[in-house]
């Protein structure tokens, strides 16, 4: 899934590394002032981060995640597109092996090294930064006009009607210029659904082919089992009439092709189900439990970083080794691939499992060095811990699931100071029981695992800030609640939201 | 699951000692280990415990004063009586760093006059003036707490210094803070103690909180025991301490039945917070109205003066409901006309309303309550009619709450409710009582008909004078720490 995804994931050259940090913290130090020439003049970039991935074998790797409105191809053509930006950009990147010498070969570069989704989620889909702008501006156009509008209680006019005050509203919002928010079409109903109905064909495709399969399979096993003969009769006439009045024939029949799907279930779902949950079973018993304090020695980093702002939005990083053997990594790949499907057809109104805070999020299964790792990257709404909460109250079924085929691996601070910090682990997840249950319901481990397998975001930029995703999509209603044809009860809903 | 053993618990934990209203904190230095840990060693048979048998007999006895006598210490102070370097790692960061780091002061709001730098007492970590131990006094009468703090002031007098106070305070009749209204209504019940089996018919079953939500070493509202501090076993000696859930062959748990304490001296401006209220109820109606200004601070608060909650009352103030507190906002009031969504009673509990299934939502929100064992402090203001008046005297809330994750339980509800500009799905508020409003002043908006009121320009009406995190441990674990 790279068409409208990227994760950039490129290896540092380690004798820059000090250099590229350095180099980072002058681009995030811009970015908080929102002068980095990559991503001021672009307008559809909601969020974009650079973190510094650390192994215990191989080269450090540079992380570049961003979350923009439009295919890959586009973006990256718009991000380096200015000389500005594109010098800036190769600035960082010439830190890493394999980076042209030349700005203007970038482009190809990152999307050289995109390496994607295996899931990737969008908590307000369909609004493009523009629509999110556009309605920051209305909600507070109308709340300035409603604040200046003579309503106090007790005075000698009475209280202006609904339909008064949204009239007035309507004419000032049109005075002043901003009449395009009568459009009733709005965007996030528009160019969002072509894509949408594609996608579903598209998969709609793929089941079908697997029904078209499966349909086969049964009849080649009844057609082997019992003879053709003897499970459908010949197909004439009499046959059918003897279908419909023969009781005992139909009785009989039945009982066969239920004995049939039976066998095939049992075959195709409950012996392999069997097999995996014995197989999982095995390794939930023996496989390693964290069950230790934070003490990963980015902490501090973490904690200034974090702690030292508003806490309307932030972001998080996590890196997971999957636990060796392929059968974990499989396990892993279907879960991404489910939680995927489901965040597209069914968590695709601001909530992910129940979770309401999640601007972007992107799960990465990353081949490296003979292992597997498991990178998490998301920007999301509130502070940490209310959001790993979050994790726990609202979604623990999905987080286990996941990270439950993982082991952390992290540094510690030496005690004694001065030497290079020291690799801990591998540990695994809290122990989970049938990949679901328990697991990250260990709410303490839980949180010093993710802690742990956390390495600090680097530089980050946020194109509104102070918004979270219930303030986005509640614009987004107010905004189709005044377009709405002014009836008493929309007209009573929009005056409850302004 | 084992039951909680009450006998080893701090008395401050079950109950907030309504017979004794006056209290004394002592904020001590320690200055001598050794005479610390010898006057620790005489303490625990004058400590109040969770049980009610020592109280009952003394009721008995009635020659001797009725008084309480409870302890925490800092994780400083931990250090400073010697407990091993080893046993001082396995406490959580936020204890260790203690309320007055910078990231902590902007989490908990602690900014601008409120900022550590600016605290009476408990900024310092080291040096002589950093607090190592809390001594919480409680008496009927001046008088006799009086006798109190000479008695135990003796007592330490040559382990431990006072760095500040005593701050004296008191538990009024009516219960009301300075602003007037009646505090301390909604405390969470502990589960399989008496007071939730009298109240469990009336609540149901989110009415009660499990007891690992206030004490460690027992099971909490995620049906784990936390983690709990833990020292190295000494197989020769006897510690008292029972043996720790991961390592039972090496470490013994330290935290058995303690918990973790939020202490803040909150002053508050109640001239400044009723004039504002005066103003905004000029502008509104062109003239000073004392009934609606009543009401416009009962929107704030959540509650009407006498303790009456809004949502239940919402046209006039209702002494009869003054203590209720059986109610939910997801039913009768989901978009807040009655108690507004910003009202300071629905950020810090918020009940069943921030889901659309209001029986999950108070699940949810049962995992972030904590005890409150508040009391004022400085002259209460008698009349009404004086609260708008400075008179230079400072007063406010010595806020305590009693929790087993102060992250968890006080940090969230502090960060994500109180203090969260986008609280319920608003845009741009905190709580109007306590938030750490900009200095363009703080907004709060009232719902209404036909449209909701914006109020503007809200000052800080509370400001924080001192504070820090404790520990209050169990009785065995007191032993142990006088005895190292």
């Amino acid at each position: 899934m790279k068409e409208r995804t990227l994760t950039v994931l490129a290896d540092i050259d380690t004798d820059k590394l000090d250099d590229l940090r350095a180099r980072l913290e002058d681009v995030d130090r811009k970015l908080a002032h929102n002068n980095f020439p990559a991503f001021a003049e672009i307008e559809t970039l909601h969020f974009a981060s650079f973190v510094i991935l650390e192994f215990p074998d191989g080269p450090p790797a540079l992380v570049f995640e961003a979350n923009f409105d439009g295919d890959t191809k586009a973006f990256i053509d718009a991000l380096t597109g200015s000389p500005n930006g594109r010098t800036a950009l190769h600035d960082i990147f010439s830190h890493c092996i394999g980076c042209p010498d030349s700005a203007d070969r970038l482009g190809g570069f990152l999307l050289e090294k995109n390496i994607g989704a295996n899931c990737y989620y969008v908590g307000c889909r369909g609004r493009t930064i523009r629509q999110v702008r556009q309605e920051i501006a209305l909600r507070t156009n109308v709340q300035a006009i409603v604040d200046s509008l003579p309503l106090r209680q007790g005075g000698a006019d009475p209280a202006p009607t609904p339909a008064a005050i949204h009239g007035v509203v309507r004419q000032r919002i049109g005075d002043a210029g901003l009449d395009t928010w009568r459009r009733p079409f709005l965007v996030r109903h528009g160019q969002e659904i072509v894509h949408r109905l594609w996608w579903c064909l598209k998969w709609l495709l793929r089941l079908y082919a697997i029904v078209v399969i499966a349909s086969v399979v049964v009849l080649a096993l009844l057609a082997l089992a019992y003879g053709w003969q003897a499970s459908f009769g010949d197909g004439s006439l009499t046959d059918i009439s003897r279908w419909l009045t023969d009781t005992w024939y139909l009785t009989r029949r039945l009982v066969l092709a239920g004995v049939a799907v039976a066998l095939i279930l049992i075959v195709f779902l409950v012996i392999p189900l069997v097999v995996f949950l014995a197989r999982l079973g095995r390794r939930e018993k023996t496989d390693s439990e964290f069950k230790g304090a934070w003490d990963s020695s980015f902490r501090e980093q973490i904690v200034a970083r974090e702690f030292g702002r508003d806490n309307i939005q932030n972001h998080f990083c996590s890196l997971t080794k999957v636990k060796p053997g392929g059968f974990r990594r499989r396990t892993l790949q279907v879960v991404l691939w489910l939680i995927n499907f489901a965040g597209r057809i069914y968590w695709n109104r601001g909530r992910l499992g129940e979770i309401p805070t999640i601007h972007f999020a992107r799960w990465v299964i990353i081949p490296r060095d003979g292992a597997h790792w498991l990178l998490f990257l998301t920007n999301y709404g509130d502070n940490w811990d209310s959001y790993l909460n979050d994790f726990i109250d609202r979604a623990s079924n999905g987080v286990t699931a996941i990270w439950s085929n993982t082991e952390v691996v992290w540094r510690t601070a030496p005690s004694g100071g001065g030497a290079e910090p020291a690799w801990q682990g591998p540990v695994g997840f809290p122990r989970s029981k049938f990949l679901v249950l328990e697991g990250s319901r260990n709410e303490q481990p839980f949180k010093n695992y993710a802690r742990n397998s956390q390495p600090p975001t680097r530089a980050w930029y946020q194109a509104y800030p102070t918004m979270t995703v219930r303030n986005v999509n509640d614009n987004t209603s107010q905004r189709e609640a005044f377009c709405a044809r002014p009836g008493a009860a929309n007209l009573h809903e929009w005056l409850r939201q302004v | 699951m084992r039951p909680v053993d009450w006998s080893d618990v701090q008395g401050l934990v079950l109950r907030g000692y309504p017979e004794t209203p006056r209290a004394a904190y002592l904020l001590l230095h320690i200055e001598n280990a050794e005479k610390a840990r010898a006057w620790l060693a005489d303490l625990p048979c004058r400590l109040t415990r969770s049980t009610l048998r020592s109280e009952s007999k003394r009721a008995k006895d009635r020659e001797a004063p009725d008084t309480r006598c409870n302890i925490a210490f800092t994780w400083n102070g931990l250090r400073a009586l010697g407990l091993a370097a080893d046993a001082l790692e396995t406490f959580p960061w936020y204890f260790r760093e203690g309320m007055a780091t910078p990231a902590r002061a902007r989490i908990l709001g602690d900014t601008g006059d409120s900022a550590p730098g600016n605290w009476d007492w408990g900024a310092a970590t080291d040096g002589e003036n950093a607090i190592h131990v809390l001594l919480l006094l409680f008496a009927a009468n001046c008088t006799e707490l009086q006798a109190l703090i000479d008695k135990e002031t003796q007592g330490f007098t040559d382990a431990c210094r006072r760095v500040h106070g005593p701050i004296f305070a008191n538990l009024p009749d009516d219960r009301r803070e300075h602003f007037g209204f009646r505090d301390g209504i909604s405390q969470p019940v502990i589960a399989d103690t008496p007071q939730a089996r009298r109240i469990s018919i009336l609540a149901g079953p989110t009415g009660t909180v499990k007891a690992g939500e206030f004490v460690l070493g027992h099971i909490n509202e995620h049906g784990q025991r936390p983690i709990s501090p833990s020292v190295a076993r000494d197989p020769q000696a006897k510690d008292g301490l029972p043996l720790t859930d991961d390592l039972p062959d090496v470490r013994s748990d330290l935290g058995i039945n303690g918990s973790y304490l939020v202490v803040r001296q909150l002053e508050q401006d109640v001239a400044g917070f009723w004039n504002y209220v005066e103003d905004a109820v000029r502008a509104e109606r062109g003239d000073t109205d004392p009934e609606a200004e009543d009401a416009l601070a009962a929107k704030f608060v959540g509650r009407w003066p006498s303790g009456a909650p809004l949502t239940t009352t919402p046209h006039a103030d209702d002494s009869g409901r003054a203590t209720q507190n059986n109610f939910g906002f997801h039913a009768e009031d989901r978009h807040g006309y009655r108690c507004p969504i910003g009202a300071h009673i629905r950020r810090a509990n918020p009940r069943d309303s921030l889901l659309d299934d209001p029986v999950e939502a108070a699940r949810l929100a049962n995992r972030h309550r904590m005890l409150r064992r508040g009391r004022i402090y400085g002259p209460a203001i008698k009349a009404k009619a004086d609260r708008k008046k400075s008179d230079g005297e400072k007063r406010g809330l010595m806020f305590i709450c009693i929790a087993a994750d102060i992250e968890r339980q006080f940090e969230f509800v502090q960060q994500t409710w109180l203090n969260s500009t986008k609280f319920g799905g608003l845009h741009d508020e905190k709580d109007p009582l306590l938030g750490d409003q900009p200095d363009s002043g703080g907004v709060m908006t009232v719902p209404g008909a036909p449209v909701r009121r914006r109020l503007t320009g809200i000052p800080r009406f509370v400001t924080m004078r001192g504070g820090g995190y404790f520990f209050m441990p169990g009785i065995k674990a007191l032993k142990y720490l006088a005895a190292l």
